[in-house]
Parts: structure tokens; C-alpha cells; sequence
């Protein structure tokens, strides 16, 4: 049974941080293009950017919770 | 239109306070549901510490990018997860309250997030960085 549980957490968080380093690295990196074309519009795209990765985020927190749960029994 | 990180920060703490206090409220009201209140309260303080972290990050790479330098640490994801972890091993480990109520307090800031995102968006009438008027 524990096995499954070990398994289960790597799945789970695996997983989990697979779909965030992917969107992560996504927004981060038009982000940093956009400043660098448009200094003036920082603001707007550090926003955006925050309100993308406060999303995408959610998702693998979740999951190591999860994981960190599954691991335990 | 908002563009100001700390203008929607300071509206993200607002409404995690709120939620906060609701649950402060639900843990006098409700003492039966202690630990579920307690749970959530715990999970929404985690969550306002890794919304701030975030946003800390955020600007910091934006200077970065902006002055034309390459920045020098990463995102901060793992450390933002440690943020969560901690939290909810002091709720659940420590303290014993409800595994679900943590992970409901810990999506408050990226749900009051998605609020004020989806509430810009509306007021802007969609695209939040046409300001080129480069409208269609």
C-alpha cells in the first residue's frame, strides 16, 4: 500500500509541475520580451504576467499538498 | 485599466483579509467547525504569502528586463511551494485541522486573482493593452 501512495504523490506532483514549468516559462518568457520591445507598457505586462502565473500556479501548490498527503499513508 | 502590480496586489490582500476574517467569523459562530475554519484560515494566510512572494518576483524581473539585464535567479516556484507545504503541514500535522479547508484557503488570492482579472478585462471591453490604438 505504501508503494501506491509514493506512487501516487509522484504522479500527482509530477504531473502537476509539468503543466506549471510549461505555462510558467510561456508567460515569463513574453513577458520579458515585451518589456524589452515596450519599457513603457512594464506595467500593464508585469500585471498580466502576475495575474497568468497566479493561475497557473494554483494548480501544482494544489498538487504538492496532495502529494505531500498521499506520500504520508 | 489596471497596470499597476501594487495597486492589484493591494486589492488582492483586501480580499483575502475579507475572506480571512470570514473565517475568523465562522470560528466564533460555528465552534463545531473549528477545524475546518481554522484549516482554511491557515491556508489563506499561506496563500497571501505566496501571492506576495509572487508579486515580488514579478517585479524584480520586470526591472531586470526592463534595465536589459539578464535577472539572476529564477521564478521562485519552489520556493513558493515550500510556502504551501509549510502551511499546510502546520494546519493538518500540527495543528489537526481539515486537509480540504487548507487547500480551499490556499487558492483564495489566485481566485480573488481571477476576479479582479476577469472584472478588468470587462471594464477595459477585452484587450487590457491595446493603448498603441491599434483598436480593430
Amino acid at each position: 500500500m505504501e508503494i501506491y501512495g509514493l506512487l501516487a504523490a509522484a504522479i500527482v506532483f509530477g504531473l502537476g509541475a509539468l503543466g506549471a514549468g510549461i505555462g510558467n516559462g510561456l508567460i515569463f518568457s513574453k513577458t520579458v520580451e515585451g518589456i524589452s520591445r515596450q519599457p513603457e507598457l512594464r506595467g500593464a505586462l508585469q500585471t498580466t504576467a502576475f495575474i497568468g502565473v497566479g493561475l497557473v500556479e494554483a494548480l501544482p501548490i494544489i498538487s504538492l499538498v496532495l502529494a505531500f498527503i498521499f506520500m504520508a499513508q | 485599466m489596471m497596470d499597476d502590480l501594487p495597486a492589484l496586489m493591494k486589492k488582492v490582500s483586501r480580499i483575502t483579509f475579507f475572506f480571512l476574517s470570514m473565517g475568523c467569523l465562522g470560528w466564533v459562530i460555528l465552534p463545531a467547525y473549528k477545524t475546518v475554519f481554522g484549516g482554511f484560515l491557515i491556508g489563506a494566510i499561506g496563500s497571501l504569502l505566496v501571492a506576495w512572494h509572487l508579486a515580488w518576483k514579478t517585479v524584480r524581473i520586470g526591472d531586470a528586463a526592463s534595465g536589459g539585464r539578464r535577472p539572476r535567479s529564477g521564478f521562485g516556484f519552489l520556493s513558493r511551494a515550500a510556502l504551501a507545504l509549510l502551511a499546510a503541514y502546520v494546519s493538518v500535522r500540527l495543528l489537526e485541522f481539515n486537509l480540504p479547508a487548507t487547500v480551499a484557503g490556499l487558492i483564495a488570492a489566485p481566485m480573488a486573482t481571477l476576479l479582479l482579472g476577469i472584472l478588468s478585462r470587462r471594464r477595459t471591453g477585452g484587450n487590457a493593452t491595446d493603448e498603441r490604438g491599434e483598436k480593430h
